[in-house]
């Protein structure tokens, strides 16, 4: 046993090995920095006031602004938007109550409706995080590094390739203007997956020839259609059941296992093959998303990473990564078995405040963190397996990348909007060009 | 009902209550149920209503029990031979259906939320057999007051005296319960591998039930207990040593056990990092 299992032993949670046991608020100090490739300190101890806006105040992004909050000295929250009222006055009364006086957002720096992110990158800011739902990060994304503001953005980054391309572009806009990107595929930020990476790539299990990856599990939430709700906000109060809102399941949450694999094999795969269907959550009150994809991604190397992911009701749950080498397996985090025997027995850190600390330290050093590429190639990976899964075919990175596919409608404005018919394999195209707003249509 | 086929064919697999030590959420093989003793008037069998689920109760004859250093008398109740496992919970869980239910306080009940998947902290074990875990408990009072709605029957959580008094005439005091009988009946560090196990897997103890000690570490609530007080859990479980496997053996709720949820505020049903809470029901004699 590691240990810090022995100084557990004295802890109301005695006997609970590390993988169950996250102290609270943790940061990593400088032990795991020799990790970081950008060799950031992981604690950001500089103390000069880092001005933060919150964009999406929902569970998540109310979250992130909190995490952002315990991971550095000197943060101030000063700023918030969303859509709805609602949310708001819960988030807002969330972080008055942890942030304290670090709380500055006042009522003219509150802001409601799809223009909402505009007015809070207008506000004096140095961070800004993105929480909202997918289909909105690429607009953002380029709002914020036009306006020379850093970013934290959530996974997935965006839902489609035109979004990815948009990302992209964004990313690069970012390195030449100096400004951090970071965004919330958290385990980049885990000092056990760090470890377990460092050591597949240094060879520790030969070569990668294979992954899998999975994220299955139960259902998820969905709010009722209230009275007079138009299509829209019903549609984006029950994101995640629109393609053109959360990308689907296997984007909007698989995609962390997926990246996974990409950071196992330091690539992107080339191709994809896949099945996916809508087998139990049929009802129209969930829109019109699979509930479970199977994909197989393959690499140039030739590596093969078999994906499965599934969002259905009443089976158990599976969330994890097991990569194959040559000479041993890892489960990406903890362990390696195989020519070596390793676990991991460093300190346990909530990476999701982690990702704020070395994003914040980042910042502060002057050696601004831009993940913007790697995630928009992770997102791009599990893009093209839905997109696999969706028309039946063969996909490749090539025309996956360069598909005429932009799923959003014209405008963002609260009124009709059609749903798309559940895709159908052998019928569904890659290349659907752009959905017009049908706003002659029955609402 | 939106899922009720699904529903139904969830549990028409299930076939109420379940032993022997099937593993894997594929396995779907009846088995029967160890006899619990010869005497049938000390358990009977509960059956939610418009469902498949059943689960068996045994009578625990009352005593004196010391807790926190004061004696108390408990009196006698029935308790659940098995830790509620997901195929109860789930009916609760999933009912979108409360209309068949009598108890005025049924509208006050609540569902649970839907958790974004366990993250690698928490690995999801099974489904069928397996304890329903990391619930909070408030979703197990929750589950209570929803349980008795539907049968007419007052079900709640047990009290510590009550916990603690079953467990030591269940499995004897302390002196004969060392740690190379404990892996005879309970899930703990030294045989569960890690992982919660099917319920039942393990021969029961003297009073006919069923991992009281070991695989999920229990809730209790202390009948004074407010509601702002942190939540204890009682007997260890399948992660717990040897010796924190015993009938006084109590964790307290902390931050840790919900570390890593992301969202604010943190979830009022799930534990993000305590994989190793479950709970079980108990019944006044009376009620």
């Amino acid at each position: 046993m590691s240990t810090e299992h022995e100084q557990h032993n004295t802890d109301p949670l005695g006997g609970i090995t590390r993988r169950d046991f996250v102290k609270r608020g943790t940061v990593a100090t400088a032990g795991v920095s020799a990790l970081m490739a950008s060799g950031n300190f992981a604690y950001a101890g500089g103390t000069d006031t880092i001005r933060l806006g919150l964009v999406g105040c929902g569970g998540r992004g109310t979250g992130a602004a909190n995490d952002c909050y315990r991971s550095s000295d000197g943060i101030e929250l000063v700023a918030m938007g969303d859509l709805f009222q609602d949310r708001m006055e819960e988030s807002k009364e969330q972080l008055k109550k942890r942030l304290g006086d670090s709380f500055k957002v006042t009522s003219d720096r509150t802001f409601l409706g799809f223009d909402a992110y505009e007015k809070v990158l207008q506000t004096d800011l140095d961070l800004v995080i993105f929480a909202t739902p997918p289909a909105f990060r690429p607009q953002h994304l380029r709002a914020a590094i036009e306006s020379g503001t850093n970013v934290f953005m959530e996974k997935p980054v965006a839902v489609d390739p035109a979004g990815i391309r948009s990302v992209m572009e964004s990313a690069e806009m970012a390195e030449d203007k100096g400004l951090a990107i970071v965004a919330g595929t958290q385990r980049r930020h885990d000092p056990a997956y760090r470890a377990a990476m460092k050591r597949i790539h240094d060879g520790a299990i030969g070569e990668v020839k294979t992954a899998q990856v999975y994220w299955n599990q139960g259902g998820l939430w969905h709010h009722e259609r209230e009275p007079g709700m138009s299509d829209m906000e019903w549609q984006v109060r029950n994101w995640l059941y629109f393609t053109w809102l959360s990308g689907d399941h296997i984007v909007e949450q698989h995609v962390h296992n997926i990246d996974v694999a990409n950071w196992a094999l330091q690539a992107h795969p080339v191709k994809a093959l896949g099945v996916g269907g809508r087998q139990v959550r049929t009802d129209p009150s969930y829109g019109h998303i699979f509930d479970h994809f199977g994909i197989e991604f393959q690499y140039e190397s030739g590596a093969r990473v078999y994906s499965m992911c599934r969002q259905q009701e009443g089976t158990p749950s599976r969330v994890g990564e097991h990569i194959i080498g040559t000479k041993g397996t890892s489960d990406g985090h903890s362990t390696i078995d195989g020519a070596t025997n390793w676990t991991y027995e460093g300190e346990d850190v909530n990476p999701y405040v982690q990702e704020h600390a070395d994003l914040v330290a980042s910042i502060r050093e002057g050696e601004p963190l831009n993940e913007g590429q790697r995630v928009a190639e992770s997102v791009l990976t599990a893009i093209m397996g839905r997109e696999a899964a969706y028309t039946g075919q063969e996909i490749t990175w090539e025309e996956v990348l360069n598909a005429d596919l932009d799923l959003g409608p014209d405008s963002h404005e609260f009124g009709s909007l059609p749903i798309p018919d559940v895709p159908a394999p052998g019928q569904t195209t890659l290349n659907r060009g752009a959905k017009t707003n049908a706003s002659s249509a029955d609402a | 009902m939106l899922l009720s086929n699904f529903l139904l064919a969830l549990l028409v697999a299930l076939g109420g209550p379940l032993g022997g030590d099937g593993r894997g959420p594929g396995d779907t093989e009846r088995q029967s149920f160890p006899a619990l003793r010869e005497d049938s008037s000390d358990t009977y069998t509960e059956s939610i209503p418009n469902t498949l689920v059943e689960f068996d109760m045994v009578r625990v004859p009352g005593g004196s029990v010391t807790v926190d250093g004061k004696e108390q008398t408990v009196e006698t109740f029935w308790m659940a031979a098995m830790e509620v496992r997901w195929e109860a919970f789930d009916t609760y869980r999933l009912d979108e259906d409360m209309e068949d239910l009598e108890d005025a306080e049924a509208d006050a009940i609540s569902l649970p939320s839907k958790p974004y998947g366990f993250g690698n902290e928490i690995p999801g074990f099974g489904q069928e057999k397996y304890p329903a875990l990391a619930v909070t408990r408030n979703a197990a009072q929750q589950y209570a007051r929803w349980l008795s709605a539907k049968t007419g029957h007052t079900y709640r959580l047990p009290t510590p005296a009550e916990w603690k008094h079953a467990c030591r005439l269940g499995y004897g005091t302390p002196q004969n319960w060392s740690s190379d009988r404990i892996g005879e009946h309970a899930w703990y560090k030294g045989n569960a591998d890690d992982e919660a196990h099917p319920a039942a897997a393990l021969p029961p103890n003297e009073l006919g039930i069923y991992d009281q000690l070991g695989n999920a570490a229990e809730h209790v609530v202390p009948p004074e207990a407010g509601e702002d007080d942190p939540s204890e859990v009682w007997g260890g479980s399948y992660l717990s040593s040897a010796g924190d496997v015993h009938c006084s053996a109590r964790q307290q709720k902390t931050p840790a056990w919900q570390e890593s949820d992301p969202q604010l505020p943190k979830s009022q049903w799930w534990l993000s990092d305590a994989p190793f809470v479950g709970f079980r029901v108990v019944r006044g004699a009376g009620s």
